[in-house]
Parts: structure tokens; sequence; C-alpha cells
């Protein structure tokens, strides 16, 4: 009952405050750079390119209009700008309502702090995923309706590629938010997350291991999907970092809850 | 009722409460009085768990209340400037806020028509709380105070942020809850609404209670150690030398036509009798009247 009300109440915010409409508007955008992008490129296609000039044939390759080149714009947008923004638009979400006394009556009336964490960290994910979806589709179809070529990509290539972003949506939430709870600092949730996003995948995606690239075991296995889905990874890759990905969200969750819980008064006496 | 022992607490190298410990009986309104920064609010915050404390122990009817889930609609609390979530309405605000109470629909609803009602908010309660000027916000925040019927009500400083016309309205619910026979702890720095609504105070001071009573008593206590010495101005030296002698003298200020003279805890007799019988016209000797305001700054500028 309570934690129902809990989600009842974060669902509420999600729509009443419009956030969910600004990520659904920032998510589109991503589509709608993409489009704009290959709309400005695409006349570098018209150009007639004289067989010698390699640098600008190597150009024109880049933006054909094809499936592959279009969604991995549309991907890599989405991985960089719209998860840059919706790091700052959720780094606070947990601290400023504590910092703001809004959990005191809450609490004060018997809604534990930990049913309040874990309802704000499923519906924001949710709200953010629900918004990249809305992008995806618009991508889906802005892609069938303009684009005839492949480029190599199936189908399925770019549904992989959806489902990394939304996978790696919901890591980044998860880490974003958790960090904010433990932390009760804003600023250490954008800086662990963002320097995780630009640092931390750089690093990954450079170190090899018997020849497969470190990132492809660890969580962040779903950003090098989104960002190439035609990638081949083997069974182990897959399940070490399924595993990892499951095991961080659960820590993270575990860790945030905890750290909030309200802990019975220690007597002098014991 | 209500039982609070030894409750300490300190924020770093600052003690805030230094062992607080202080009953309410069923039906008391008991006032906490204490300059900003006493540790009112504090105090309140661990009553309502909302706070750990150092060490010490609350009770609600003999049963220890460990965390805030072992409250569930014993307290109800209200605070001076309440954080509502202003996108709901205070019909979902008060669904949210009485989760813990697993009311039926109706039943709940039932409940937050009585709560609406009684602060005056019954034609609002489909209105966003962000649309509510700041005494609705705070009579609202009474409203998810009480939503739960609590026995006992903590409230912070209820009315320093509201005009007026504010603290009328949330002076005559207060009183009603009196009526009704609620337990409240009332925290305050504005004393006027001490006098007007409290059983007994307490006045807080370095995380103590320094004084705590019933208010006439505290009042006449305290003004019996002042005595106002009516006599005419060439005679005022006899008299300070008289009260000189006396054993429990503290100390003697002339005034415009009187002499005030104060006396140690129990002198009230012998420095009456002295006085009397001096060999003077007194025309008048009255115990200066304290208020509650006047204890409550002697006793900051003692500690």
């Amino acid at each position: 009952m309570v934690f129902k009300a809990c989600l009842k109440k974060e669902f509420l915010e999600e729509i009443r405050t419009k956030k969910f409409l600004r990520y659904s508007l920032f998510a589109c955008g991503m589509v709608v750079l993409a489009l704009i992008v290959f709309a400005m490129m695409s006349l570098v296609s018209k150009i007639d390119i004289e067989e010698s000039n390699e640098m600008m044939g190597a150009i024109k390759e880049l933006f054909e209009l094809t499936y592959a080149n279009y969604t991995m714009y549309f991907c890599t947008f989405m991985l960089t700008y719209f998860t840059l923004i919706y790091i700052v638009m959720i780094m606070n979400s947990i601290s400023k309502e504590i910092s703001q006394n809004k959990w005191l009556l809450p609490i004060s009336a018997g809604i534990l702090p930990e049913n309040m964490i874990f309802a704000k960290l499923i519906v924001k994910t949710l709200s953010l995923v629900c918004a990249e979806i809305l992008a995806i589709i618009l991508h889906f179809s802005t892609l069938l309706i303009f684009f005839k070529s492949t480029g190599g990509y199936g189908v399925p290539n770019v549904l992989l590629a959806y489902l990394g972003l939304i996978l790696f949506t919901v890591f980044m939430s998860v880490l974003t938010l958790s960090i904010n709870a433990i932390s009760k600092k804003g600023w250490v949730s954008a800086l662990v997350s963002i320097s995780l996003l630009i640092v931390g995948t750089t690093i990954l995606e450079n170190i090899v291991i018997s020849g497969k690239q470190l990132i492809t075991f660890t969580p962040f296995m779903f950003y090098e999907i989104a960002f190439n889905p035609s990638v081949t990874l083997n069974a182990t890759q897959w399940l070490i970092s399924i595993f990892t990905y499951l095991i961080v969200i659960a820590g993270l969750v575990v860790w945030a809850i905890f750290s909030n819980k309200i802990k019975p008064t220690k007597n002098e006496e014991e | 009722m209500l039982k609070i022992e030894n409750v300490k607490k300190s924020f770093g190298l600052k003690n805030v409460l230094n062992g607080i410990n202080l009953t309410l009986n069923k039906g008391e309104v008991y006032g906490l009085i204490g300059a900003n920064g006493a540790g009112k609010t504090t105090l309140l915050n661990i009553v309502a768990r909302v706070l750990n404390a150092d060490a010490g122990k609350i009770f609600v009817d003999e049963k220890e209340i460990k965390i805030a889930n072992d409250l569930k609609g014993l307290i109800g609390y209200i605070i001076d400037i309440p954080a509502l979530y202003d996108f709901l309405t205070p019909y979902e605000y008060l669904e949210f806020i009485s989760s813990p109470l697993n009311l039926s629909k109706e039943k709940l609803k039932e409940k937050s028509d009585i709560v609406l009602k009684d602060v005056g908010l019954s034609d609002c309660g489909n209105k966003r709380i962000k649309t509510f000027s700041r005494g609705m916000k705070q009579r609202m925040g009474i409203a998810a105070g009480l939503i739960s019927e609590p026995e006992i009500i903590l409230m912070d400083e209820p009315m320093s942020a509201l005009d007026p016309q504010g603290r009328y309205e949330v002076m005559q619910i207060i009183e009603k809850l009196k009526q009704d026979g609620k337990t409240i702890i009332f925290s305050t720095h504005i004393l006027g609404d001490v006098e007007k609504v409290c059983d007994r105070v307490g006045i807080l001071v370095n995380g103590k209670i320094q004084v705590e009573g019933n208010i006439q008593d505290i009042l006449n206590k305290y003004s019996e150690n002042v005595f106002k010495v009516y006599v005419n101005e060439s005679d005022f030296e006899k008299v300070i030398d008289t009260a000189k002698k006396c054993e429990y003298f503290v100390s003697a200020t002339p005034k415009a036509n009187f002499i005030e003279i104060e006396f140690l805890n129990g002198g009230k007799k012998k420095m009456f009798k002295n006085l009397s019988g001096i060999n003077v016209d007194i025309n008048g000797i009255v115990l200066k009247e304290q208020t509650i305001e006047q204890i409550f700054m002697n006793l900051s500028k003692e500690n």
C-alpha cells in the first residue's frame, strides 16, 4: 500500500511537472538532430566527386542515406547528448527533496525512506525509458520512410541498437539516482555519471584482452552495442556483461536504500 | 501518554540536546519555548522519529518508539513551513501521507473531508497545492498531520510564517484540538501564543529544559523575586540601605517614584518584613509582574 502510494506520487510528479514531456522532447530532438545532419550532409552526396579525391569520397560514404548511418548518428546523439541532458535533469532528484524537507511529513507519518527511494528509482528510470521509446518509434518510422538502403544493417541490427540504448539508459539512470541518494549531493552524482560516460567508456573501449575489448565484459557492453550493433560477441561476453550489469544495478539500488534507512537510536546503556 | 527520556543529540562538536526529560499527560498542551537554534525542532524531529537521537528513549503509551514506522498514526507532525508535493491536490497528498494506515477508499475520503473541513480547505480538495497561498499551505500541512487522527500532535512553530489572519485561523484550529482532548507539544519563540493555549511550558536553554511548569506558577515564582517599593525620593537611600542588610538582597534600582528591589528565591517574607519595619512613609509595596517573555529573556541571559 505504502509503496503503491509512493509509485503513484512519482508518476503524478513526472506527468504534472512536465518532466516526462521534457525527456520526450529532448529524446525526440535527437531524432530531429540526426535528420537535420543527414539533410545537410546529403548535399555532399550530390556533389560530383572526382575519383582521386579520397577524403571527399569517405565523407560521401559516411552520409549515405542508409539504415546503418542514420541509426549510428541517432544512437551517438542519444548516448552522448541525451544522456548528458538527463543526467543533469535527474542528478538532484532525491537530494533536493530531502534538503527541501519534503520527506519530513511522510517519514513522520510512517512512510519509510526506502519506499520513496525505490519508487523514485523505478518511476524516473521508466519515464526516461518511455521517452526513449518514443524517440525510437520516431526514429524507426523515419528510417522506414526516408531510407531505402540498409548499408549492411538489417532491421535486427537496428533493434539490437535500440535494446542497447534502452538498457544503457536504465543503467545510467539507476547509477545517477543511486549516487544521489547515497551522497545527497547533486554534483557528486553528476560527476560520477558523466565521468563514467565520457572517460570510463573510452578507457574500457581501448583496453583489449585476448582480442576482445574490455568494455564488452562490463555493464557498459550495452553502450557498445548501441554504438555498433554489428559487433560480434561470444557467449562468455554476453554472460559476464549481463551478470555484471544486473549485479551493479542491484548493488546500487540496495546501497541507495540502506544508506537512507532510519535506524533505531542506540541507547547509552546498550 | 508521551515520555521523553534523557534524549541527547549533537551535531559535530555542538551539543544541541543535553538530556531532555519530559512527560506529557493525555489532553495536555505543552509549550516548548526556546530561542532560534535552541534545539526545539531537533527535539520534535527526534520525537517524530525523523531524526535519530544519539541517546535516549521515546515512549508513547508505555511502548518504546524506535523508528518512524512504529508511530503509524500515533503522532501527527505539523511544521512551520510545510514542504508539500505541490503538484498533488490535497486529496492526493492526504492519500499519500495516510498510506501506512491502509485505509479503504471510502474511509480515506471520509477522513480527508473531515480534516479539510476542520482546516477550512473543503472547497479546495481538488485544486493543486501549488495554487495555494502560504496560509492555505500551512493549513494543508495541519490537515496532513491530523489525517491519522493522532492522539499526540507535535507543532513546530506552526504560526511563525503566517500573517495575523493566518495566525488567528491556526490558533482557532489549535484551540479546537485542545477541546478535543489531543495531547500537544507546541514549540514556538512567539511567547504570546504560549500564554494563550498552553497548560504547561518548558523553557529550553542550552539543550536543557531549564524551567518547567504551569504558566501561572512560573509567573508567580519568578515575579516573587522583585518588589516595587513606592516611597518619596528623599527616602530612597534609607530604603536601599535597609534592603541591603537583608541576607536575600540582590539589587536595588531607583526609578521615578519607586525602587525596584530584587532578592533571592525564598526571601520574600524576610525582605517584606525588613521593608515594612522601616521608619519611612511607604506608599505601597507591590510584587513586580513578569511576563513569560521576560523570564525567558532573563534565563537566556543567565545561560
